[in-house]
């Protein structure tokens, strides 16, 4: 049973959602403002955090770099309908996937699946389990990622966009490949989130030696993990 | 100004820049050529004054030069005298001093337009033009030969060479001086003009310059009203997006439930009585939340009329105390009334719903047993209304706020999720202006809430 924690300030709203997580068998822990939520990631880390926008003493957005300061934990934040801000910047933030709030508790489970799947996921492509290119390599066993000799902290999602990138560096990967192994989902219209997740993933990785870009974008494709000729 | 009016002005030109130019500019011209007009009349008299009647005096005194060969002296004496130069002329040929050269052209010229004044007798040839300043001339005939004496006035020859020079002048500073005004007027006007257009575009950030609206003068005024003007409107247009935001969160909140516990009921057969009582109860929030949401649209917009009659404001109290007790029954929280015999002339069902939503919130936040005091008395001139509770009260800077619609303090809200949708409040507050009242809050001595309104005693009869 994964373990959830579940931060929303309208308790009758979350006692519902923990009746029906509890039903689709998941462990879900219940706070109902920012703090406690920071606290319980803390004193009792979950496999996976839902975080509200909306909450009293500390918000969504504060409680998520609170976190994020200390735990690679996946969270997804639980915004208002129609408020793309809310969606971007909780992205930028690192958060892993959002749900547009009223949701269909169907889609949350599926979407905690999916996001719980892949940070476990071991990829059986490659028999001895690590990627290589260059001076970047990625450890699919350990999920560790190693980048011109510093270890990178990635959330599961950040490591599995790299993945996809690495397994086919030097090509072009589109965008609903990318979401795909991220989150486990299609890319939806107006969807963003691959592309702060790519955003997020640049300012870790930094750039090649001679001062490349390691992810360039190609435009109404995709995403694209470059291979700089060696004598450049 | 109307379409026809500004189609009679057509000849006029458009900008405010053209106009003043062109007024400033007319008026000068008018005011200048009027008063160089009354200039040039006034010396020409006093041109005849100072020289008009020396004429036979000074033929005298030129035959007397010539025969003596001192014409030389004579002109300094006149020169000295007068303040004018004196020139002899016989033929082309001047006697004593030489006459400056453009003496000469001129004198050519005049002879090209012959004068057409008659000429008296002893050819006395007098051109005295003197709004013209032609230099004053006579002729004389001695010894057989004929000269002519020309007196220069010294100064306004000055100004016949120059006067060209300074009508251009003259012109050209008019320009400069009509076109600085009109800059001075039209810039600033214009730069009103462009944060008017931005604001009609609907960009609500828009300001006329500090350089423009901290003048002090008339445009000045007019700068800082339209900042006044677009800060009132951007105000009004944040408060009304809010509200939107506001508005379709407390919508969404009962939509979130609802979605969940149908679900909830679609997967487990056996609870779906639980989960429909739920969808049952967030559709009667959402029924109440809109209904909440119309009347105070039409209490603040001022739609809503007041059904004014008298009535007994006690018993009103304590039927709202009454129902309020049955309503939060299960809370065992209670409702006491103080108040003396009084009598209300009002809108009672507006008043009523008024002071209810106070007391129901009031019981609110009271805790399990708790009592709600429900205090009125009469001052000098005012009637004086107190709701209060024994609940954790508000923080001291949220006060003012409470009654902001969807507003509602961050401690209530974390301990009460079940409370209200924050629009009781902001009723009230309509209602009792309505009614030429005040209202406020404040923490009670000892904890808790106290809402306080004011009727004015013309209310009471």
């Amino acid at each position: 049973m994964s373990k959830i924690l579940l931060a929303d300030d309208d308790q009758l709203l979350a006692d519902l959602l923990v009746e029906y997580l509890q039903g689709q068998d998941f462990e879900v822990q219940h706070v109902a403002d920012g703090q406690a939520a920071v606290a319980a990631v803390q004193s009792n880390p979950p496999e996976l955090v839902i975080l509200d926008v909306m909450m009293p003493k500390m918000d969504g957005f504060e409680a998520l770099r609170e976190i994020r300061t200390k735990s690679l934990v996946p969270i997804i934040m639980l915004t208002a309908r129609g408020d793309d801000i809310d969606r971007i910047v909780g992205l930028e933030m690192g958060a892993d996937d959002y749900m547009p709030k009223p949701c269909n508790p169907r889609e949350l489970a599926a979407r905690i699946r999916a996001i719980l799947r892949r940070a476990t996921l071991e990829s059986p492509s490659d028999e001895n389990g690590s990627l290589n290119a260059r001076d970047i390599s990625l450890d699919t066993h350990s999920r560790v990622v190693v980048c011109a000799d510093n270890k990178l902290d990635l959330t599961s999602t950040e490591f599995n966009v790299l993945h996809a990138l690495l397994q086919n560096a030097g090509e072009v990967v589109s965008k609903n490949t990318l979401s795909e192994a991220a989150l486990g989902r299609k890319l939806l219209p107006f969807d963003r989130s691959t592309d702060m997740h790519i955003s997020n993933l640049r300012k870790k990785l930094g750039e090649h030696p001679n001062g490349e870009a390691r992810i360039k974008t190609v435009r109404n494709q995709g995403y694209i993990y470059t291979l700089p000729s060696e004598d450049s | 100004m109307s379409p026809a009016r500004q189609r009679n002005w057509r000849f006029v030109p458009r900008g405010l820049f053209w106009r003043v130019f062109l007024a400033i500019g007319v008026a000068v011209l008018i005011a200048a050529t009027v008063s160089f007009g009354l200039f040039f009349i006034s010396s020409g008299h006093n041109l005849q004054r100072v020289y008009g009647q020396d004429y036979s005096n000074l033929s005298t005194q030129v035959r007397q030069a010539l025969d003596e060969d001192s014409m030389k002296e004579l002109q300094m004496q006149f020169k000295e005298e007068k303040g004018a130069t004196l020139v002899v002329l016989e033929g082309k040929r001047a006697i004593g001093k030489k006459p400056p050269s453009w003496v000469y052209k001129k004198l050519l010229r005049d002879k090209k337009r012959p004068p057409k004044r008659n000429k008296d007798d002893d050819g006395d040839d007098r051109r005295r033009d003197s709004h013209d300043f032609e230099p004053m001339q006579t002729r004389l005939v001695h010894n057989g030969s004929i000269y002519r004496i020309i007196i220069l006035p010294s100064q306004d020859s000055l100004i016949d060479i120059v006067r060209p020079l300074v009508v251009l002048a003259l012109i050209a500073a008019l320009t400069l001086a009509s076109s600085v005004i009109a800059w001075m007027f039209s810039r600033p006007l214009r730069k009103v003009q462009s944060a008017a257009r931005q604001l009609s575009t609907g960009d609500t950030s828009a300001r006329v310059p500090d350089s423009v609206a901290l003048r002090r003068d008339s445009i000045g005024e007019l700068g800082s009203d339209f900042n006044h003007m677009a800060g009132r409107i951007q105000h009004l247009l944040d408060a009304q997006l809010q509200l939107l935001r506001d508005v379709s969160h407390e919508l969404r909140t009962p939509l979130a439930r609802m979605q969940v516990a149908l679900v909830l009921a679609q997967d487990s057969p056996d609870k779906v009585g639980s989960h429909l009582t739920r969808i049952e109860i967030e559709i009667e929030r959402l029924d109440n939340l809109i209904g909440s949401i119309l009347s105070l649209s039409k209490v603040e917009s001022g739609a809503a009329t007041l059904n004014e009659s008298s009535f007994d404001f006690r018993l009103l109290l304590t039927e709202i105390a009454e129902d309020a007790e049955f309503e939060f029954a299960n809370r065992s929280i209670s409702a006491k009334v103080d108040c003396e015999d009084l009598t209300l002339f009002g809108d009672q069902q507006q008043l009523c719903s008024a002071i209810e939503n106070i007391v129901r919130n009031a019981m609110r936040y009271s805790d399990d047993g708790g009592e709600v005091v429900l205090a009125a008395r009469r001052s000098q001139d005012t009637l004086e209304l107190s709701v209060r509770d024994y609940g954790p009260g508000v923080e001291e800077e949220q006060l003012p706020r409470l009654f902001e619609a969807f507003y509602r303090a961050e401690s209530a809200r974390s301990a009460h999720s079940n409370g209200g949708h924050g629009v009781g409040l902001a009723i009230t507050r309509s209602i009792v202006a309505l009614h030429n009242g005040s209202i406020r809050a404040e923490n009670a001595n000892g904890g808790g809430l106290r809402i306080v309104i004011k009727l004015p005693t013309s209310r009471l009869r």
